[in-house]
């Protein structure tokens, strides 16, 4: 591809404190979004998917977590070089993120109208009158009726679907080129889920802004995502374009995890498991994090991180087995 | 025909609205109202609907664990609600619940062997060496080991301690079992781990459940039939296969469509509904769905349709449930292959 990426992480690595000495939450993470597409990233819990959103808006916590290594280009420019001032005019401005809890992400002493027009203001050189303008604007755009009396509510006057709609509409406040969404969707029932990711892809289509979404749901992914990534104790087990993830998945912890979803157009006897469970960051296995679950593990898995290997266009998975993982637990 | 195992009729239970802004505003919700349906032996009733529907209500009022404030559950043919002391006693071990949190609904302090045993305790039937021997053959049973019997619930990850508190159930010998959410917190891959469990224990002890969960995909897949609720209300019943095929209540059919499905082939091509959930404190007048439906009209507004039968085994609360099927957008209709 010979467009330059919005976003390139390059072997990204966040490291914690914990108890007994460092843990590696993010270990050697890359991948690129291109502007105007979603790129899903999906995993279990430690996947290291938070940690790494986390990361690429400087949003650690001040102690006790550190990056340690990689490059986060943005626009070309490395964020980890940029000075904490320098990040917060690009935080909301250039970048935005929304998260799966929207109640603690909102203020709950000021009105939501408020916390809108705060955002703009804080970024743009604009009068009140214009911010408000734009706010109520915004709201509209996402969804809410009558938003010059919206704006006067305050987030617990709100349920959690229209909180989250807030959330967006602050996050797209300054037109950013990317929005990160981390399990924006979670907390939601299936129908307001399912109102929230139409909004977030027509805003999308409509904006061309390029959106990192962030999430544990197989559908979700298959809903949204152009492209997919997928994570595993902390590292990329497996990227390729959606139709690839789920049609011909190369990675032994890509086909476990879509075998282990229950799907709704389909009847199953049962349901294809991974034996095992997921790995404590403290301790994770040498070698391949996968193997101590993985059927197709060999000796040479346990000796070291396992290469990406490119199995065809924009298509990676960090296995030597890819061969074989291809014909594993086949859905018929 | 035999009688059903568990048969509940207008079942309802309302509270006092808490933390009314004024004493004129002290209202009632009716978290269930008027429900119905019954449970086959060896068979899972899946109760599927979204927040604050009453799901969850339901099946602790069947279990006794809240008072219902009217309607009845019959039990192999024992009138559960009017049961006290000794006779409740022994009812509860042929009935037990597996709570969503496996992290609150397992005590701190004791082993897992002892998590296992209370119910066994409580009953007061078996000596200590017997219902110790019972804990270990329960934990094999449901994939731990019996020498993690010592060991305290911290020890445990999310899914091995619901394993625990699915040992605990299976204690007493019971032959239906609540699953609350049982495999809502865990992990996608530990998720599919613990269904197998169920589904394995339910065929070798021939146990029942109600399988309440607000997860479509996975109540399909461990589902004989299936229940949805909206609003306190059941709305539809039918067995597993028509209605996930041919789901005639428009919430029923919002709400397939609404499920993201792992096929990128089949984006956007359902139908959505609008709008919110209205509150319990103020459900709408007439059907509790009205204002939401894509269908309603005067009459929807205006009264509360009754359950009907539209066949043996499909029960639909709608007064155009007959006009509803042409709206269906089950992602299986359209699937390609």
């Amino acid at each position: 591809m010979s467009q330059t990426p919005l976003l390139s992480l390059r072997n990204l690595r966040t490291m914690f404190t914990g108890e007994n000495g460092e843990v590696v939450a993010v270990d050697n993470v890359s991948f690129d979004v291109n502007a105007g597409e979603i790129v899903g990233v999906v995993g279990e819990s430690g996947s290291g998917k938070s940690v790494t959103a986390l990361s690429i808006m400087g949003l650690l916590p001040k102690t006790g977590a550190r990056i340690s290594g990689g490059e986060i280009l943005f626009r070309g420019r490395d964020l980890l070089k940029l000075s904490s001032r320098e990040m917060r005019g690009l935080r909301g401005r250039e970048i935005g993120m929304i998260f799966q809890e929207p109640m603690s992400s909102l203020n709950p002493v000021f009105p939501i109208g408020d916390q809108i027009v705060e955002t703009i203001i804080a970024h743009e050189r604009i009068g009140h009158r214009a911010a408000s303008a734009r706010a109520a604007d915004l709201l509209n755009r996402v969804g809410i009726s009558s938003p010059a009396r919206r704006m006067l509510d305050y987030p617990h006057q709100l349920s959690g679907g229209m909180r989250q709609r807030v959330m967006i509409a602050i996050a797209l406040a300054c037109s950013p080129k990317l929005l990160l969404a981390d399990e924006p969707t979670t907390a939601l029932d299936v129908t307001i889920q399912a109102q929230l990711l139409d909004l977030l892809r027509d805003i999308q289509d409509e904006t061309g802004m390029a959106i990192v979404l962030i999430t544990h749901n197989m559908g979700v992914i298959a809903e949204c995502a152009d492209r997919v990534v997928v994570m595993y104790a902390g590292r990329v087990a497996e990227e390729a374009p959606v139709d690839r993830i789920f049609d011909a998945p190369n990675h032994p912890y890509t086909v476990g995890l879509l075998g282990s979803t229950p799907d709704i157009t389909r009847d199953e006897r049962r349901l294809w498991t991974i034996p095992g469970s997921l790995p404590r960051i403290e301790a994770p296995p040498s070698g391949c994090r996968f193997a101590p679950r993985c059927q197709l593990a060999i000796a040479d898995c346990e000796r070291g991180q396992p290469q990406a290997v490119q199995i065809g266009a924009a298509h990676w998975a960090a296995c030597l087995r890819t061969q074989d993982a291809s014909s594993l637990g086949r859905k018929t | 025909m035999t009688q059903p195992l568990l048969t509940v009729k207008n079942l309802s239970k309302s509270f006092a609205a808490r933390g009314a802004a004024s004493a004129k505003d002290s209202r009632t919700i009716y978290a269930v109202d008027d429900v119905g349906f019954h449970v086959e032996h060896g068979e899972t009733l899946g109760l599927v609907g979204e927040s604050g529907c009453g799901k969850s209500t339901t099946g602790r009022l069947i279990m006794r664990l809240i008072e219902p404030s009217e309607g009845s559950v019959q039990f192999e043919g024992q009138d559960v609600l009017s049961l006290k002391g000794t006779d409740l006693k022994r009812l509860r071990k042929a009935m037990q619940i597996v709570f969503q949190d496996p992290f609150s609904s397992l005590n701190p302090r004791m082993s897992v062997e002892d998590i296992i045993i209370e119910p066994l305790v409580v009953q007061g039937d078996m000596n200590g060496t017997d219902m110790r021997r019972r804990a270990r053959q329960l934990l094999d049973k449901v994939g731990l080991s019996s020498a993690h019997a010592g060991r305290y619930p911290h020890e445990f990850s999310g899914g091995q301690r619901q394993r625990v508190g699915i040992a605990r159930a299976l204690a007493p010998n019971p032959k239906f079992i609540v699953c609350d959410e049982a495999v809502s917190a865990l992990d996608v891959s530990v998720q599919a781990q613990v269904i197998n469990l169920l589904q394995d224990l339910q065929e070798e002890f021939g146990l029942s459940y109600l399988f309440i969960s607000h997860d479509l995909s996975v109540v399909r897949h461990i589902s004989t039939r299936v229940a949805v609720m909206y609003l306190g209300k059941i709305v539809e019943i039918a067995d597993k296969k028509t209605l996930y095929a041919s789901p005639r209540h428009p919430y029923t059919q919002a709400l397939l469509a609404s499920i993201p499905v792992p096929h990128p082939s089949l984006r956007r091509q359902r139908a959505r509904i609008g709008g919110e959930v209205a509150s319990a404190l103020a459900p709408p007048s007439g059907c509790r769905f009205s204002q939401r439906c894509p269908m309603a009209e005067d009459l929807c507004r205006r009264e509360a349709p009754a359950m009907r039968h539209l066949a043996a085994s499909h029960e639909v609360a709608c007064h155009f449930a007959e006009r509803s099927g042409t709206r269906a957008a089950s992602p299986k209709a359209r699937a390609v292959g």
